[in-house]
């Protein structure tokens, strides 16, 4: 027989201490989940296919104790080992299973005696394995076979590569360390883009996305520190890949979200939206064969095969240190950041607003990228203030965004007749409470903004950046 | 937690047999399920193979000197974990009686397994005493099998009323007809008639099969040992139609 372990793309079940091993034929599949205090929660999923999405799965305990941890990924095969497993049992005078014996031999690598106890016979299952391990050639165990498997496995834990920035070193060139930073992101998108076209989960195109943001912003922050032909001759692909995984990953947040959109209303009834849910489907189908062309076109393999290989190329060029170029750039992009700020009131309008949103994620940007370089404490709290603020000018851009697109939406779908007026009342309902939503940032804002321009964030900058580490 | 009881104040009704099947199958759909035999006959802990006896007794346990927790035992069956007899329960009423909250100990003693189970079962002795009494109010769901007979009426509807001048939360109550003999006139009238006239009373009915009578002498559940019987059938609807909205 043959046992698969299920995990998400990025070991979200791995990193929670969680192995779900799928086995068994087809009608008799069974899913175990084994939780970190050994525990196991079983289902039977007769038929079942990866890529296995949460919701799919039959309801009951093992659904809801992955239902947490993986949405809104899907799950997918990380290891197969075949092989014969027999459970054997251990009864007492009364033929009460005491202890389960489960003989585990995988057809390569070396094979598993595990001894389970009962609960309230745990006395007997130690005697079990005391007496075991005194057979010659049985050793106790440090693993799992789910380590086992994972040693010889195609896909393993560390080897997963996100848009996360490497360890930079002060005295690094910054050409050098720039060109690292880029790479790992050239890396995010290159793993992330089969997960888009396959269609496996909507994280794939969130995470390319990631890696596309980051790489654009790192390019017009601290592109001049590069051979200037850089920008000039990848600025555009990397904005061509932004525009073309827009429309998409817009719609995969609408869609997301929806449930939480409907169970907000309080007027109109839920049910009422849902002709609009099968309209962002529709979209979202015609978008997303425009996304999948254009990840699948010559010019996208072209800058994957192209960008790699031209920041693989780049080596010391005797200029500055990478934590010269970081100082200098926090800096200049926290001075920015002031600017804007400090003109802003009750009253200034959405565009003045925006510009700030624009500034402050170039100082966001600017403080992940070189966090490595920074001092822990400083950096700390000064992203928090960001963050506070940030998530401020957010929820005012996006109420904004988000009205204007619900209209559009609606006007859409009256173009294309045959929606029902209660959808465009509830519809309506939504635009209101986004307006309110922005309404609500507004008044936060300049609340908000008073901490971030004190004197004592304008301190934690000069700590941050005034020495390197 | 969901805690279903199964209660009837007549012995002999199909009582121990509904607690074991239906947990079984509460197990077998993944639910993390205890069964806790109350009875000190110890008909359900005999079923399971268990050695009747939890240490200290049910004194230990009605004082506190021994968490429940300590007396489980895990079933042969995945999922299905019990709280054996003990000979000691046949004392427990006087025992309940010295507790300050006599008629909540049950509940109390369940608490602190709230996270660990999904389901629980209480497969309660028969009689109105301060075990029965405690059950009532431990209780989500008092499942109430019925033997098809005037009387039996008579006893869900005393039953109903009794919970009903409970105050705070009642269980509520969902009576089935068990051990149906379709060849007797009266049970085939009582099982089309009465869930259409009174409330709480469930579609599915236990026919009267020796099948059921082996799980003494085979001692497992019938829905391990004969899957596809039609007592397993049986007991599968009636888990359908009592395990809505376990979470």
């Amino acid at each position: 027989m043959s046992r698969t372990w299920l995990d998400t793309f990025d070991w979200r079940l791995y990193a929670a201490g969680l192995a779900l091993e799928w086995a068994g034929d087809d009608a008799a599949a069974a899913l175990t989940l084994r939780l970190p205090d050994g525990r196991l929660l079983r289902a039977a999923v007769p038929g079942l296919s990866p890529p296995v999405h949460v919701a799919d799965l039959p309801a009951g305990p093992l659904r809801d104790a992955l239902a947490g941890p993986v949405w809104p990924r899907a799950l997918l095969p990380v290891a197969t080992v075949t092989g014969s497993v027999a459970e054997n049992r251990v009864r007492n005078r009364d033929e009460k299973t005491v202890a389960r014996v489960l003989i585990d031999r995988p057809d390569t690598g070396a094979g598993w005696i595990a001894v389970s106890p009962l609960r309230g016979y745990e006395g007997a299952a130690a005697r079990i394995a005391r007496r075991l391990s005194r057979v010659d050639g049985i050793v106790a165990a440090t693993g799992t076979p789910y380590d086992d498997a994972l040693a010889v496995a195609d896909r393993s834990p560390n080897g997963y590569r996100t848009s996360a920035v490497p360890k930079l070193q002060p005295e690094t060139p910054a050409t050098v360390a720039i060109a690292a930073i880029l790479g790992n992101f050239a890396a995010a998108m290159y793993d992330n883009a089969p997960g888009v076209i396959d269609a496996i989960d909507t994280e794939f195109l969130h995470d390319f996305r990631v890696a596309v943001r980051r790489t654009r912003s790192v390019l017009k922050l601290t592109g001049d520190a590069m051979q200037p032909d850089l920008i000039d001759r990848f600025g555009a692909e990397f904005r061509w890949l932004g525009d073309l995984t827009t429309p998409v990953r817009d719609l995969d947040v609408y869609l997301l979200g929806f449930p939480d959109m409907a169970a907000g209303l309080t007027s109109a009834d839920p049910r009422d939206l849902e002709p609009f849910r099968v309209f962002l489907r529709r979209h979202r189908a015609t978008e997303r064969r425009r996304l999948v062309r254009g990840l699948r076109s010559r010019r996208f393999q072209r800058l994957m095969t192209e960008w790699p290989a031209e920041l693989a190329a780049v080596q010391d060029d005797s200029g500055p240190a990478i934590a010269d170029v970081a100082r200098r750039r926090v800096e200049l992009a926290f001075r920015r950041v002031i600017k804007h700020g400090e003109r802003i009131t009750a009253d200034s309008p959405g565009d003045m607003v925006h510009a700030l949103r624009k500034r402050c994620k170039e100082l966001r940007y600017l403080l992940e990228v070189f966090r490595s370089l920074h001092e822990p404490t400083a950096h700390r709290r000064l992203v928090a203030e960001l963050k506070k603020l940030q998530d401020c000018l957010g929820d005012f851009q996006d109420g904004e965004v988000q009205r204007e697109a619900v209209r559009a939406f609606a006007a859409a779908m009256m173009d294309e007749g045959r929606v029902p007026a209660p959808t465009v009342l509830a519809m309506g309902e939504l635009a209101a409470q986004l307006d309110a939503r922005q309404l609500r940032a507004r008044a936060e804002l300049v609340g908000r903004l008073g901490p971030f321009l004190s004197q004592k964030n304008r301190a934690r900058i000069a700590t941050l950046t005034g020495e390197s580490r | 937690m969901r805690i279903f009881a199964t209660y009837n104040i007549k012995g002999g009704v199909g009582k121990t047999s509904a607690a074991v099947n239906l947990a079984h199958l509460s197990g077998q759909a993944g639910h993390r399920t205890l069964l806790w035999d109350l009875d000190p006959q110890g008909a359900a802990t005999y079923i399971f193979r268990v050695r009747p006896r939890v240490k200290g007794g049910g004194k230990a346990l009605v004082r506190g000197q021994r968490d429940l927790d300590a007396a489980i035992k895990g079933t042969d069956f995945d999922g299905l974990d019990l709280v054996p007899a003990d000979f000691t329960y046949r004392n427990m009423d006087l025992q309940l009686d010295g507790t300050k909250r006599p008629t909540r100990r049950i509940r109390q003693l369940l608490r602190p397994l709230d996270d660990e189970y999904d389901v629980v079962f209480l497969d309660c002795p028969p009689s109105i005493s301060l075990v029965s009494e405690n059950v009532l109010h431990a209780a989500d769901t008092l499942l109430v099998p019925l033997i098809p007979a005037t009387l039996s009426v008579r006893t869900f509807d005393q039953l109903a009323n009794f919970v009903g001048d409970f105050e705070g939360r009642q269980p509520e109550i969902s009576a089935f007809f068990s051990m149906v003999d379709r060849r007797k006139r009266l049970h085939r009238e009582l099982v089309a008639q009465l869930p259409a006239e009174r409330s709480g009373i469930l579609k599915t009915a236990i026919p009267a099969l020796s099948i059921i009578e082996q799980m003494a002498e085979r001692r497992a559940p019938v829905t391990a040992f004969a899957p596809r019987s039609a007592a397993t059938s049986g007991y599968q609807d009636l888990w359908t139609e009592v395990s809505q909205n376990i979470s």
